[in-house]
């Protein structure tokens, strides 16, 4: 409320006043005229008038201003009567304070990794333009697709990088970006300082040259000028041309390498990479106003059937573009439907404190019935009173929220601080406008509720009734008032099913994860990756060079104690990698010349790599010190057997790898490994031997008898003291398992946690609701006692009342766990196989509860001794 | 069950015509609330006595349409009260109020006296 109104309004009340003062005065003035006593003048003056509050109210109330008035009194009567009743009011507060604390906690989540427009000039028109089967493109396809575009305006590429940097902010590594040139422009990313790289064409105008975000520029001592402002990227001397505007959303954004640096692929075209296999990069396109993401897929579909036409050789058959959206891009489709099924799940645990809190206050209404009946007589409308409960139950949730919000601003800062899952963008999360506004339409929304759903019941006064009975007593009168609570309470436990069965099914689809075979042992499994060119990072190593390199790491580490075996390879299971190469079998020799998509990934192994990691060997042998190049040889897995050779044994057949450039003999046949990821099925797999085509990148698999963790360390030592190599990282299998299924795990918490809130509150909701109906027919059992019923009678009498109630709600609840299951089986991994188990353990979770909920008041009504209770009244 | 009735009922039932006879008051010049009412007590013979009740949200009902005017002023006898005065809309009001009423009481005694007005010509 403006305060100018207000004063506005306080000056024409004075205003009023004084002239009712004058209208009084002048009848005095002329009754005592007219010879009467100045007594009797007054008197008769203030008769006449009549009533002058009422006339001050009806003539306010032509102003529109009454209900101002109205507010006030309400909510100071309001404040009094939840003082009144602290206990009920404190419980209502708590309720409300979590429930707002939570969704308000979740929503700035999903507003700042979801909703919030992204930080680029016009982000509508920015979209992640990528491919099918893989994403990834390569250089010439992506100026091929821009070029004489009518959609896009630019598409520019990039490719993520993590080198050893070494500048005025000290050393260590950093997350680059290689991109082409028009990346920032097409971004529309600004510069402080600096400029944009230069568009010449001259690959010496932009060579060694570097943008670094403002957060790096404040590392490196920020300054206003970039004049001798050097760094350098793995050994090499970059001059830093440009610092973009702060943009803390833009670093970031894992979906684009959450860069700090920006260095150009390459300024001269003819110089860049111009292999058309060589898929490396994503890219985003900016699109003109007003073209639409199918217009602009359309057109590159197009373009894409000319060039699949004209080099047949460099794209798979099934290859064509991907426009994703670079908002959903960047927060990831997975992410996005997890926080939405977060946020849903919050608002089913709010709903469920809510109809706690209508089932409270319908009892409460209860015994309030007589007080309501004297407003009436009174001369309160029912809209009076509606207007009283409104203002008690807004009090009661703005209190509630206010001290809700304080607490999410607490939990936010958690949240982002201690940042228990990593999700792009998610420390920008805050309880900024947006969200203040999300929690203040869920205060009215909520006191509306409160108010309108217990005011359909009792709100209606019989009145007559009412005061004579004191209100609460006969038990005919609260008939409608129980039903309307049972009816919450069944959907209290529905509501709680579903939230219980989703966290059921969260858990299992973890445990799943984590436990479901692999094809390998994780177990006492220690990985480190490492460089064998060193930090020379020389390309022409020799690969005899670089196989004794290999080998002596490996010896040295076989050699430490607690080391059961070790072995390497150039990509660990659960990976993500992609190795593919021109393939073909010798029963479909044609397939080598269609392009790589189809081929398996392929690995290269040393000798004891199988044992070491524990994958199954199913037929022949496995690679051994003999197999040194000379002999080209190959192991298949399951998987590319079956598709090769389905029904035959693989060994003795002969295969083409483009990676060889050479036909190699099958010699062994393993079983399948998740080679993607946890959550990814296995795929076709070729295995050659590290011998055989050496690879320089290796990670090395080394198998303990001891914790894995306590060996960590030795290893690390060990192979950073080997200046032949540069180690990039060592981690336990089980670890990188852990990181995998991270995201998964943290909405497992949250979702079990809310299941859990759901569970109590339902199970509370239904005793309270029991408790308060034995209390109101005392008398009744009472009677039926005094008449002979038995103690277990009494009891099956209530159980049978309620029992009803609750199966209606948990097969409501069923139903709508199952239309859960369907909605977000792309969640829950392997739902299917868990979904009979999880149902049932939840409708026992929740069934046995709440019928010890029924069970204890029913019990207790049925211990009543029938002398005191018909003497109460 | 009791029956609350507000007290605006009664102010509705004499709305339209008690907001022509405060426009009728004012048109002889301006004048406050007391005013209003000792003037409509004299012209109508002590028939009419306006109740406050209805008066002062009326004035401020005919304020909030523009059809008068208000402002403080000394009265002869030294008191300061609220004077209204009739605007130019107020008074087009006063007359399509006159000629509607007139046209009221025309057919309301037509109907109670029996004979309607051709045959009386």
């Amino acid at each position: 409320m403006k305060p100018l109104w207000r004063i506005g309004y306080w000056r024409r009340k004075r205003e009023l006043q004084a002239e009712i003062e004058a209208h009084l005065q002048m009848s005095i003035a002329d009754r005592i005229a007219r010879g009467e006593s100045e007594q009797g003048a007054r008197q008769a003056a203030m008769q006449e008038f009549g009533n002058v509050p009422l006339v001050q109210d009806v003539t306010r109330e032509v102003w529109g201003w009454i209900w101002l008035e109205w507010l006030t009194q309400n909510m100071r009567y309001a404040a009094r009567r939840l003082r009144r009743s602290p206990g009920f009011s404190a419980a209502a507060v708590t309720i409300i304070a979590v429930g707002i604390a939570v969704t308000t906690t979740i929503y700035s989540i999903v507003y700042a990794v979801i909703l919030h427009p992204l930080p680029f000039a016009q982000p509508n028109q920015l979209v992640a333009v990528g491919a099918k089967p893989l994403p990834w493109l390569s250089l010439p396809t992506i100026q091929d697709w821009q070029r004489g575009s009518h959609a896009f305006q630019s598409i520019a590429a990039y490719g993520g990088w993590s080198p050893r940097i070494e500048s005025s902010a000290g050393l260590g590594h950093v997350n680059a970006e290689l991109v082409s040139q028009n990346f920032a422009g097409t971004l529309g990313l600004d510069f402080v300082l600096g400029r944009d790289f230069t568009k010449t064409g001259n690959e010496s105008d932009c060579f060694g040259q570097a943008i670094v975000s403002y957060s790096y520029w404040q590392r490196m001592g920020g300054g206003n000028t970039l004049t001798n402002r050097t760094l350098q990227l793995d050994y090499r001397t970059y001059a830093v041309v440009g610092v973009l505007a702060p943009n803390e959303d833009f670093q970031e954004m894992e979906a684009l390498g959450e860069p700090s640096i920006l260095t150009p692929i390459g300024c001269d075209p003819a110089k860049s990479p111009q292999s058309r296999g060589d898929e490396d990069f994503g890219a985003i396109g900016r699109l003109y106003p007003g073209v639409s993401l199918q217009e602009a897929a359309a057109e590159l579909q197009t373009r894409q059937r000319v060039l699949s036409r004209e080099f047949p050789q460099d794209y798979a058959a099934t290859f064509a573009p991907v426009l994703v959206p670079l908002a959903d891009y960047i927060s990831g489709t997975g992410t996005r439907s997890a926080l939405f099924a977060t946020l849903a799940a919050c608002g089913m645990l709010l709903l469920i404190a809510c109809a706690n809190l209508i089932n409270l206050l319908l009892a409460r209404n209860m015994r309030r019935r007589s007080e309501f009946a004297l407003y009436a007589t009174l001369g309160a409308t029912p809209r009076h009173l509606a207007g009283q409960m409104l203002a008690e139950n807004g009090l009661l949730s703005t209190t509630g929220a206010m001290i809700g919000i304080a607490l999410s601003v607490l939990l936010v800062r958690a949240v982002t601080r201690l940042s228990v899952v990593h999700l792009s963008r998610l420390t920008l999360a805050k309880v900024n406008l947006p969200v203040l506004g999300f929690a203040g339409s869920l205060t009215i929304l909520i006191s509306l509720l409160l108010t309108f759903l217990p005011a359909l019941r009792s709100l209606r006064p019989t009145l007559l009734t009412d005061l004579t009975y004191g209100g609460f007593r006969g038990s005919s009168a609260s008939f409608g008032l129980r039903r309307a609570g049972r009816f919450l309470v069944a959907t209290q436990l529905a509501m709680a099913f579903v939230l219980v069965a989703s966290s059921g099914w969260m858990v299992s689809s973890v445990f799943m994860l984590l436990h479901q075979p692999l094809g390998f042992e994780p177990d006492h499994l220690l990985i480190a990756s490492t460089d064998l060119r060193g930090h020379t990072r020389n390309v022409t190593l020799p690969p005899a060079k670089v196989l004794a390199v290999l080998d002596q790491t490996l010896a040295d580490v076989q050699a430490l104690p607690g080391v059961a075996e070790v072995a390497a390879a150039n990509d660990k299971p659960l990976g993500g990698r992609v190795n593919r190469y021109d393939f073909c079998a010798d029963v479909h020799p044609d397939d080598c010349k269609h392009p790589a998509s189809t081929a398996p990934d392929v690995f290269q192994v040393t000798p004891k790599y199988f044992h070491t990691v524990g994958q199954q060997i199913y037929r022949g042998r496995s690679f051994n010190d003999g197999d040194d190049g000379q002999n080209h040889v190959a192991i298949v897995n399951r998987a590319l057997a079956a598709e090769q050779w389905p029904g035959q044994n693989p060994i003795g057949h002969r295969i083409y790898s483009g990676e060889l450039h050479a036909w190699a003999t099958v010699v062994g046949e393993v079983g399948d490994v998740h080679s993607y990821s946890l959550e990814r099925a296995p795929v076709p797999n070729l295995y050659l031997p590290e011998a055989d085509g050496t690879d320089t990148s290796m990670t090395i698999f080394v198998r303990t008898n001891a914790d894995p963790s306590q060996m960590n360390e030795t290893i690390r030592r060990i192979l950073q003291s080997d200046d032949a190599i540069e180690l990039r990282y060592v981690e336990s299998m089980p670890e990188l398992m852990a990181h995998q299924v991270i995201v998964r795990r943290f909405s497992m918490w949250v979702i079990s946690a809310f299941g859990i809130l759901a569970l109590a509150l339902a199970i509370l909701g239904t005793y309270a609701l029991l408790a308060y109906e034995v209390s109101v027919r005392e008398r009744e059992i009472g009677i039926r006692l005094a008449l002979g019923s038995s103690r277990p009678a009494i009891v099956s009498l209530l159980v049978g009342q309620e029992s009803p109630w609750i199966a209606a709600g948990m097969a409501l609840g069923l139903l709508g766990a199952v239309m859960v299951g369907i909605l977000l089986r792309a969640e829950f991994y392997h739902a299917k196989a868990a979904s009979l188990p999880v149902l049932l353990a939840s409708s026992i979770l929740l069934a046995l509860p709440a019928l010890v909920a029924v069970a204890i008041p029913s019990r207790r009504a049925s211990l009543l001794d029938p002398s005191v209770t018909l003497r109460q009244e | 069950m009791t029956t609350v009735t507000p007290y605006k009922n009664r102010i509705e039932l004499l709305q339209g015509t008690l907001d022509m006879l405060i426009l009728k008051t004012l048109q002889w010049g301006p004048q406050h609330g007391y005013g209003i009412v000792q003037a409509l007590r004299l012209q109508s013979g002590e028939v009419l006595q306006v109740e406050t009740g209805s008066l002062y949200p009326a004035l401020h009902r005919l304020e909030r349409q523009g059809w008068v005017r208000s402002e403080w002023k000394q009265s002869a006898s030294k008191q300061r009260a609220r004077y209204y005065r009739i605007t130019a809309s107020g008074k087009r009001q006063l007359s399509s109020d006159l000629s509607r009423w007139e046209q009221i009481v025309k057919a309301i005694s037509s109907v109670m006296h029996g004979n309607p007005e051709e045959g009386e010509a």
